[in-house]
């Protein structure tokens, strides 16, 4: 379980997150729902240790006994993707190899090697595991980014709009893999996503974020037309198709 | 867990040889360029005898004085300078996320140009004789320690305004323009109300010259150099996440500030300590990184190594060219690196086939 607690955070005096308390737990995917400019990106980046929270604080507990534990990212135990952007033209291999950058000095040790084989194998991109990655597709590219993530090792995955950028299928694919994974691995994934659609078809749990703080954190009956409506301002439609919710704005 | 036998490893393993062997191939080309710099000169005497004052450590009788107390040093200087500037290159290239940025681009040789003409007019270090004619001992130390402070001056600049104010990568860039023509301006400055003896020589020291280098000289330059390299080397995987950007980098545990102050201070030492000594010599920041990147791709872990191999490279080679195109005349280096570096440079970047 990742819990955060009374979190602050301000760009000089802008005040960005203002008390954000919710906890996420294992096994399962946490949407991050809300506007853009919102504060879902800075709150996946506190909890990443890519930005230092003004005042508050992040815990993780693991499974059965022992406490919480302060700043995870610090013992390494997060893996953030951010979101797409160029990359570098090094091998798909050796980007995903990098998520062991905690555990090298200078060489990959027999276990670094594995765990990056693994990971290829996890997102399926054994294939062009050779190719560069200035001329991958931007669908195999996040897969990459994810694979890397997963060489991390790490209890939680902190995913910053992981479908943007992609096509239909890729979309649905990288949810899918997302989600299996989480709970193949048990690990606590928290993924900010515009799309409510695939929000609600691939995640439990939902975390809306309104101009900085806590607008509602439930599971699928927060996802009702009231809330959608208020956190981005529209006029939407909810439809209940076989069992599942589609949204639909007029 | 489940056991995938390994057969993407292997043939990444594989896909990896490939990139040793270019590096024992720089490296014999290096060590190539280094014997023919020893061997090749206009003193009369064959390969034959300076190898045997060589290996004999005798530096009495002609060869040997000419071996140990010309050739030597100079073989050693463009070595150890090319290097410094190759590597450093590489490395401010990643942490300026700029594929121009080499410590020159950000005001250092124009700080050591200043401090350099500073003591020459300014603290009369000058032979009075001939303007061209090697200046005396303590002139040599008086005018580096100047340039060094110089450069110092820059250095110190941009690490401010990078630990203070916070500015990025193009802002540091941009800081480096100013400070270009800052620099430029007031050594123009001074060259205004200096004598004609006193510009020459001024201008004189500008050209990048790897005669100008004892055994003194040399050892700062290596010391200095080997720590910078050290460093670079045992962050390659810092840069390797960098490359990714600040973001992936911090979530990848880098602590990102430190690694671009600290960079940044290594290799502006290692470019102020080549120009205090040697002079002015451009292009080889550049030249060498662009060229590993575009045959090896981005992977520091081999990119600073090689770039280091191949500046040295490059530096001896343009020496050698410098002593043999006009012989008996021997051309500063420096003009040698700017005449072959803007043709090459343009080269690369038509070619390249990843935007530079």
């Amino acid at each position: 379980m990742l819990v955060f607690e009374g979190l602050f955070f301000s760009y000089s005096r802008v005040d960005v997150l203002k008390n954000i308390t919710f906890s996420a737990p294992s096994g399962e995917v946490c949407a991050l729902l809300g506007p853009n400019g919102c504060g879902k990106s800075t709150l996946l980046k506190c909890a990443a240790g890519v930005l230092a929270p003004q005042a508050g604080t992040i815990r993780y507990k693991g499974e059965g006994p022992g406490g919480l534990r302060c700043s995870p990212h610090r013992e390494g135990l997060t893996a953030y993707m951010p979101q797409a952007q160029a990359p570098p033209p090094c091998s798909v291999f050796d980007a995903v190899l990098l998520g062991r950058k905690r555990h090298m000095n200078f060489r990959a040790c027999k276990r670094d090697l594995e765990k990056t084989e693994e990971a290829i194998h996890l997102t399926s991109i054994s294939d062009i595991a050779l190719k560069r990655c200035d001329n991958l597709s931007g669908g195999e590219l996040q897969k990459v980014v994810l694979a890397r993530s997963l060489a991390q090792e790490p209890k939680v995955l902190l995913l910053d709009e992981p479908t943007n950028h992609l096509d239909l299928k890729n979309q649905v694919e990288m949810m899918k893999l997302i989600k299996n994974i989480t709970e193949k691995l048990n690990i606590i994934t928290i993924a900010a996503i515009h799309d409510m659609n695939l929000a609600v078809k691939y995640a439990a749990k939902f975390v809306m974020i309104k101009s900085g703080e806590i607008f509602a954190d439930s599971n699928i009956l927060a996802v009702t037309k009231e809330n959608i409506d208020s956190l981005y301002s529209v006029d939407s439609k909810i439809y209940d198709i076989d069992g599942g919710k589609i949204i639909a704005i007029n | 867990m489940k056991n995938y036998e390994g057969y993407v490893t292997e043939s990444y393993a594989a896909a990896r040889a490939w990139k040793l062997i270019a590096g024992v191939f720089m490296a014999f080309a290096l060590f190539c360029a280094a014997a023919a710099s020893l061997l090749y000169g206009q003193y009369g005497c064959g390969p034959g005898d300076i190898f045997r004052a060589l290996v004999s450590f005798d530096d009495t009788g002609g060869p040997g004085y000419v071996l140990w107390n010309l050739r030597m040093p100079r073989t050693l200087a463009a070595a150890f300078c090319g290097a410094a500037l190759g590597s450093a290159g590489a490395v401010t290239q990643n942490v300026l996320k700029n594929p121009l940025a080499t410590p020159f681009t950000i005001g250092i040789s124009q700080g050591a140009a200043f401090g350099a003409s500073f003591a020459i007019i300014f603290l009369k270090n000058y032979s009075s004789a001939a303007s061209s004619a090697p200046p005396a001992q303590t002139h040599i130390y008086s005018i580096a320690f100047c340039a060094f402070a110089g450069s110092l001056i820059s250095t110190a600049f941009i690490l401010a305004l990078s630990g203070f104010k916070n500015v990025g990568p193009l802002g540091l860039i941009l800081a480096g323009v100013a400070l270009n023509s800052l620099f430029g301006a007031l050594t123009m400055l001074m060259q205004y109300f200096a004598t004609d003896i006193q510009i020459s020589s001024a201008l004189f020291w500008t050209f990048g010259d790897v005669g100008k280098a004892g055994y003194g000289e040399l050892g700062v330059i290596a010391a200095v150099f080997c720590l910078a390299f050290a460093y670079f080397i045992s962050k390659s995987w810092d840069y390797n996440a960098l490359e990714w950007g600040d973001e992936t980098a911090a979530g990848l545990g880098v602590n990102v500030k430190r690694l671009r102050i600290v960079t940044m201070l290594l290799a502006s030492l290692v470019s102020a300590a080549v120009t205090a000594f040697i002079g002015v010599i451009g292009f080889i920041g550049l030249i060498a990184p662009h060229t590993v990147r575009i045959f090896m791709a981005g992977d520091y872990r081999y990119l600073t190594a090689y770039s280091a191999l191949l500046g040295a490279f490059t530096l001896l080679a343009s020496d050698l060219i410098a002593r043999s195109a006009l012989a008996p005349q021997v051309l500063p280096v420096g003009i040698v690196t700017a005449f072959a570096g803007a043709p090459l440079f343009l080269y690369l970047l038509i070619k390249g086939d990843r935007g530079i």
